[in-house]
């Protein structure tokens, strides 16, 4: 997984791409770090290009959705597709995580 | 000097007893403590064959063998292949060194010997060598360990004869295949006897890979089992008091992915409850079309206060239940696009048709096995329950 930040007015916007797997612990925690220095109240994760999730990516995500409600920040998950899609739907995330489409 | 270092045998080989008095003289005094000798190339594989020595210095020209020839002779034993041998040499021109690296030389010493050079490269080459054993040593180590918690691991799974004795008293026939991934991973399923010929039957997926993943199923399968005499005939209670326990064991980022059901052959009946599962399917009789089931719900062990709905599926007689971890479909492609074709099959209907359940269960896990691969990415287990003919 790789990702991008673009900084607007409202809001910080994420893009990941690829794919989020156990294998990218180090590197989502590197982006939660660099979201919580952000001034941005609106934290947006663009899932559009991301391809596929597994269950520790859920996990990560989750991770992010708390560190971000600590620091009074709110995460959102925005444009997920495909795979990435069926299994936010399939773990009703929406009841926990703020889900755009 | 470390004392690792300093304790390695050294083998000094060279036909000149001066020489080997001085390079003996020079690693003695910089703290080497394990010298040997050999006086030519015969003597030196005997004396390596006697104890082998961490490192060898050679000289080339010996009479009888040379250098060359010790060092080939060395190189296409498996055992000392990796051994290193420090070649000492007058030669300058770099053909001869080349030659010297093609006969499987580690490194070059030039004569006449300079000591720090001597020490310095005798050093570095040991260091390399100390590395590479702890590094050996500890990656056995943890191989070994591995192999244990999944034997562990292996352990928790229905035992053949607990699956045995469920044919008898539930008149289901039980089969399952699981596939660990290299690393252990999070999948656990098994089955819990209830009264009136009926049980209980979870699959559990724990999100995460490794040793950390393997030890939050341990968790599970014991909360599991605990929750078992009071909530084990009602699945959407089990799943919510689940989810409670679950929610102050594990950290977050954790959690897992389950389906229990109680698989009731006499009523003809599976009533189930899912946390984010693969959904479960039927494999009707004759030749109906497949009936998915509802995976959907939140995964146990993320938030507080989540309800699970009690779901149910038809069991009739002559069919099957297949239940699964997502791998499964990820392995197959597409949604569920995969794993239905593939009980759509001639191969599984005809089967199931002529009440061959085992062949049908034989064909699907032929075709999951040919599709993950020796060891799969991510575990993956299957569960299949025949009813009465469909055996």
């Amino acid at each position: 997984m790789d990702y991008g930040i673009e900084d607007k007015e409202q809001e910080t916007l994420v893009r990941l791409r690829g794919r989020l797997t156990f294998n990218d612990h180090a590197k989502l925690r590197a982006l939660i770090r660099e979201m919580l220095q952000n001034k941005a109240k609106r934290q947006v994760l663009d899932l559009s290009t991301l391809e596929f999730v597994d269950s520790a990516g859920i996990g990560m995500l989750l991770i992010a959705r708390e560190e971000m409600a600590n620091a009074d920040k709110q995460l959102v998950l925005r444009s997920a597709a495909g795979q990435v899609k069926r299994v936010l739907t399939v773990a009703q995330l929406n009841k926990i995580v703020t889900i755009e489409d | 000097m470390d004392e690792a270092i300093a304790a390695c045998r050294i083998l000094v080989v060279d036909d000149t007893d001066f020489n080997r008095t001085l390079i003996g003289a020079l690693l003695g005094e910089a703290g080497f403590q394990n010298v040997a000798y050999a006086k030519d190339g015969f003597d030196a594989l005997d004396q390596i064959a006697a104890e082998a020595p961490d490192l060898l210095i050679l000289d080339i020209m010996m009479p009888g063998m040379d250098g060359f020839e010790v060092c080939r002779r060395l190189r296409a034993d498996h055992a000392y292949a990796d051994l290193p041998v420090l070649v000492q040499t007058a030669l300058s021109s770099s053909d001869d060194r080349n030659r010297a690296f093609a006969a499987g030389t580690t490194d070059l010493i030039s004569k006449p010997l300079d000591r720090t050079e001597l020490v310095a490269r005798v050093r570095i080459h040991l260091q390399n060598r100390v590395l590479i054993r702890d590094l050996q040593t500890y990656r056995a180590r943890v191989e070994g360990e591995l192999a244990m918690a999944r034997s562990m691991y292996d352990h928790l799974l229905p035992s053949a004869t607990l699956c045995a004795a469920l044919t008898d008293s539930a008149g289901v026939t039980l089969r399952s295949h699981t596939a660990l991934s290299s690393d252990l991973g999070g999948d656990l399923w098994g089955v819990l006897p209830l009264a009136g010929g009926r049980f209980g039957l979870f699959l559990l997926d724990m999100a995460g890979r490794g040793v950390s993943a393997a030890l939050n199923a341990f968790r599970m399968h014991t909360l599991i089992h605990e929750l078992a005499p009071p909530l084990g005939e009602r699945p959407g209670a089990f799943l919510t008091e689940l989810n409670e326990r679950a929610v102050c064991l594990l950290e977050l980022g954790q959690h897992a992915t389950v389906i229990y059901g109680v698989v009731d052959g006499a009523a003809e009946r599976f009533t189930y409850a899912a946390a984010a599962a693969a959904p479960p399917v039927l494999i009707p009789p004759g030749n109906a079309p497949l009936v998915f089931g509802e995976g959907a719900g939140p995964p146990v062990g993320i938030a507080a206060g989540a309800r699970y709905e009690e779901h149910g599926l038809p069991f009739p007689p002559d069919s099957a239940l297949a239940l699964h971890s997502t791998a499964v479909l990820e392995t197959l492609g597409g949604r569920n696009g995969g794993l239905a074709a593939l009980l759509q099959s001639a191969a599984v209907r005809n089967a199931m048709a002529d009440g061959r359940g085992g062949d049908a269960f034989t064909a699907v896990t032929k075709a999951l096995a040919a599709a993950q691969g020796d060891v799969p990415l991510d575990d993956h287990t299957l569960v299949w329950i025949g009813h009465g003919g469909a055996r």
